[in-house]
């Protein structure tokens, strides 16, 4: 049976392909079209994930999209409605954008590949989102428990897995009230673009005091059935489109943040953003803590599959690790929306068409795989002359070792948003100097970022110091540990400046490529730890073809590019031989 | 100090404080623009200030982040008119050289000092007057130069040695006022000079919490002691006559056209009405910012 699942709409967007109840391949629309965040149609895609598996549309079993659009267009309706006079600003605006080609889905995937109406499915979005998070995940039974901004109207929902029996949702919580809204709100009077700002505010959180935990829990009510309700009077994203934040917030927190203006650290105001970061941070530990350690005891089960954007939050996520009661926790490489594709179609397998599960290969690399030969081909183009190389590991970790910067392609692609050794900038970890150098010659990011570490599993708990199942939620990146405090100043460029890392641990059977290049560094230096970043540059989507690969390499500083067994070395800076340092 | 000395002839140039003295002859009008720009430097750079910040503040402005995007890892660039620098410094990433040049020593020394805290050692600024400018013809990749030409005595002149500086093959990216978005702004000027009161100025009402970059657009927008304005068609003349092929404009003259990925794309048409159509939109579009646009050419071979 074949199955294509499509997310689309609202952010990322991405398609994936199911046969027989195995993914064979799915990939981020922005990967493809290249630009930052797609939430169009993903057509792209789409043609590529039929054209890996060699398939036409007509043979495809079923199409499923990721939510319900109809049932989505209900609650802004609905909430139109509820919140009337206020709402009458956006609702125009609103209606613009629902009534388009968001809420005719169904018509565009039969007349943009061209089948027929029958064979289109919807799931809901939480049910995708669950999907995602369990079927996966290396468990046989598991809670699970999604939350993000919104879907139709579901923003969290708890329920419990059986690879036999199927999904069962237990309840769920609905829009307004949503935790990833809470966050969300935070990430945009901080100033940050909401849904990829939420990382600079946990960033934030690290360099502050909590201090005004008291303040953001006012604007969450606690519900008897042990959930919450968020106080409606400090937000507004219901009602507008403009802001989230009510009049009433700002009077508790001050004014927003200028997203323009640098935030200074040294400032009493820089201080203070931090402290609301912590703080907001701290309530949604607090959330997230509750509910699941309730989920434990009413499900008393030992897993647990975390789904939805929030589930990004690694902070949160190791936290409930360690005091949840759950001895194991699985997040998915895309808990986001772009994981929803392949949820969606794992749903309908599973679920509508009530197929035996079969097991999942246990890996993020669902995308397009690079060439090196590409490479080869381009520099040549380009006037550079590349090195194909025979012991790969050895050689990159030599030029690591001599403090280099690494772009690094290998394989197919990751799904979701993190870099897991196939797409990664890699370099050396141990001074805080080259996270300097990497900002100032590739990334950019703001100094409250910090930097990942990747290490081979096995030797993880030399350096950091991880709960029980902590290997296994590090595999895609998704916990941040403590690094053990003997190790912090020679890990420098990766250690946060509270003392923790946010791990990918290596493992030799997913990623072996990665893996040896570690244990050869490792080797090298005596320490088998690299920095591990995405390979783009600020505001770009990861690369994805070597021509993406190499013309990143070439507008940015980083030293050595590497694509399959081909190796590219950056000329020597011109500007070195131009202009003379000046001798002060 | 520094003493440089031209490759061609025998002058010799003084460096005060690290920034090269490249000016020769002094006219009067251009003496004027000069001291007007000695008072305060403006933008300044804010206290503690890093790399990181300065790419925050340029995430304000589409334009800079779709020139950096448009321009190779390896380019020799010059910002004619550099100011305080926060473009150079901006652009001066990966193994770009970038030289920033300003009649102001000023808004250089400010400019010098970013470069130094920041730790750009690709970047240089020297001080000159862009019509002798004593940098050396035909050898950048970029030419920048936008809010510039427009405050010299003659644009059309001051472009010729704009040109020239270009390697042939090279990119002229010109940012000019524009006769129609400026109209707004003109209407502006003339209320103010009868009544003493600015209507509706949609940047002084921004900045109204911000005395200082309030007081800038104040200065530089209304009481500049030299000011030009140019259509479309007047800068493709220009370039016409410096062999500099004419590539778009930005925003985009076609109507209903997307913004572009590369700004040194050609545009894939170029009608006189079309482009004048467009120019009488940004009178609404462009004309709260001061009526600014971007005009790109390619020197040709």
């Amino acid at each position: 049976m074949r199955i294509l699942g499509i997310s689309a709409h609202y952010h990322d967007s991405a398609a994936g392909l199911l046969i027989d109840g195995v993914p064979v391949c799915s990939v981020e629309e922005e990967r493809l079209s290249r630009r930052k965040n797609d939430a169009a149609f993903p057509l792209l895609a789409i043609e590529w994930c039929l054209e890996q598996a060699g398939l036409e549309p007509e043979a495809l079993d079923a199409v499923v999209f990721y939510e319900k659009p109809m049932l989505k267009f209900d609650r802004i309706l609905n909430m139109a409605l509820r919140t009337f006079p206020r709402s009458w600003r956006s609702f125009p605006q609103a209606m613009k954008n629902s009534l388009g080609e968001k809420l005719w889905v169904k018509g565009i995937i039969a007349s943009q590949l061209g089948i027929a109406g029958s064979k289109i499915l919807f799931t809901e979005h939480h049910q995708s989102h669950a999907a995602a998070a369990f079927y996966p995940s290396p468990f046989d039974e598991a809670a699970i428990l999604t939350a993000d901004g919104v879907g139709e109207w579901a923003t969290l929902s708890v329920g419990r897995g059986s690879k036999a029996r199927g999904i069962e949702m237990l309840r769920e919580l609905r829009f307004p009230h949503s935790l990833g809204m809470l966050y969300s709100t935070f990430t945009a009077w901080l100033g940050f673009p909401v849904n990829e700002g939420e990382y600079k505010v946990m960033g934030l959180a690290s360099y502050g005091e909590p201090s005004l935990a008291d303040e953001v829990r006012r604007t969450v009510l606690p519900a008897a059935d042990g959930s919450f309700r968020l106080d409606l009077d400090y937000f507004d994203f219901h009602a507008s489109a403009k802001r989230s934040y009510s009049d009433k917030f700002t009077a508790l927190f001050g004014a927003p943040r200028e997203p323009w203006d640098p935030i200074d650290l040294g400032t009493a105001e820089g201080k203070r953003y931090a402290d609301v970061a912590a703080s907001v941070q701290l309530v949604l530990e607090e959330l997230l803590l509750g509910l699941a350690q309730r989920l434990q005891r009413e499900t008393a089960l030992k897993a647990l599959c975390l789904g939805g954007g929030v589930a990004l939050n690694g902070v949160a996520n190791a936290l409930l690790l360690r005091e949840s009661g759950f001895g194991q926790i699985y997040v998915p490489s895309a808990p986001g929306d772009a994981g929803c594709a392949l949820g969606a179609a794992l749903w309908a397998d599973r679920i509508h068409f009530r197929r035996p599960h079969v097991p999942i290969p246990d890996h993020p690399y669902w995308g397009p795989v690079i060439d090196g030969k590409d490479l080869l081909r381009i520099a040549a183009e380009d006037g550079l002359e590349c090195e194909t190389l025979q012991d790969v590991p050895a050689r990159v970790a030599d030029e690591l070792a001599r403090g280099r910067i690494v772009g690094w392609m290998q394989g197919a692609s990751e799904l979701g948003p993190r870099a897991l050794g196939n797409r990664s900038i890699l370099a050396a970890p141990h001074d805080a100097a080259m996270r300097d150098k990497l900002n100032r010659g590739i990334k950019y990011r703001e100094e409250f970022r910090p930097f990942a570490p990747a290490v081979p599993v096995e030797q993880a708990r030399r350096f950091f110091d991880l709960p029980e199942g902590g290997e296994r939620l590090g595999r895609f990146m998704s916990g941040v540990f403590k690094v053990r405090p003997e190790w912090r100043d020679k890990l420098g460029a990766v250690t946060h400046v509270d003392g923790t890392a946010r791990v990918q641990t290596v493992d030799r059977a997913t990623a072996p490529l990665f893996h040896a290049l570690l244990e050869a560094y490792g080797a090298r230096t005596g320490i088998p730890v690299l920095l591990n970043t995405s390979f783009n540059l600020a505001g770009e989507p990861i690369v994805n073809k070597a021509v993406e690969g190499y013309s990143t390499f070439r507008r940015s500083g980083i030293d050595v590019l590497v694509a399959g067994t081909t190796l590219a070395t950056r000329r020597k800076g011109a500007s070195d031989a131009m202009l003379p340092r000046e001798a002060t | 100090m520094i003493e440089l000395s031209c490759a061609r002839c025998t002058i010799q140039y003084d460096a005060p404080g690290g920034i090269p003295d490249l000016r020769l002859d002094k006219d009067l009008r251009t003496e004027r623009v000069r001291a007007f720009y000695k008072v305060a430097p403006f933008p300044g750079y804010p206290v503690r200030d890093s790399l990181s910040g300065l790419r925050a503040r340029a995430g304000r402005s589409a334009f800079a982040q779709l020139l950096d995007r448009s321009i190779e890892g390896d380019a020799v660039i010059v910002e004619v008119g550099c100011g305080t620098g926060q473009l150079s410094l901006y652009l001066a990433t990966a193994d770009r050289i970038v030289i920033g040049a300003d009649l102001s020593r000023a808004s250089l020394s400010l400019a010098q000092d970013a470069a130094r805290r920041y730790g750009l050692s690709a970047v240089r600024f020297v001080e000159t007057d862009l019509r002798a400018p004593g940098l050396q013809a035909g050898c950048f990749d970029v030419v920048i130069s936008s809010g510039v030409l427009h405050h010299t005595p003659d644009p059309r002149a001051s472009f010729k040695a704009l040109a020239r500086l270009a390697k042939p093959g090279g990119v002229i990216v010109l940012g000019l006022y524009n006769t129609f978005a400026r109209i707004p702004l003109r209407l502006r000027r003339a209320f103010r000079k009868l009544t003493g009161v600015i209507p509706f100025d949609p940047v002084l009402r921004d900045r109204k919490s911000e005395p200082e970059r309030r007081e800038a657009w104040l200065r530089d927008q209304y009481e500049h002691p030299e000011e030009h304005r140019h259509t479309l068609a007047e800068v493709q003349g220009w370039f016409r006559e410096n062999e500099v092929k004419y590539l778009r404009a930005y925003p985009s003259p076609m109507l209903a056209d997307e913004p572009p990925d590369n700004l040194f794309a050609p545009l894939e048409d170029d009608w006189p009405l079309e482009n004048l159509l467009a120019q009488l939109s940004w009178a609404r579009t462009l004309g709260h910012e001061g009526g600014l646009f971007i005009a790109v050419g390619r020197r040709r071979l």
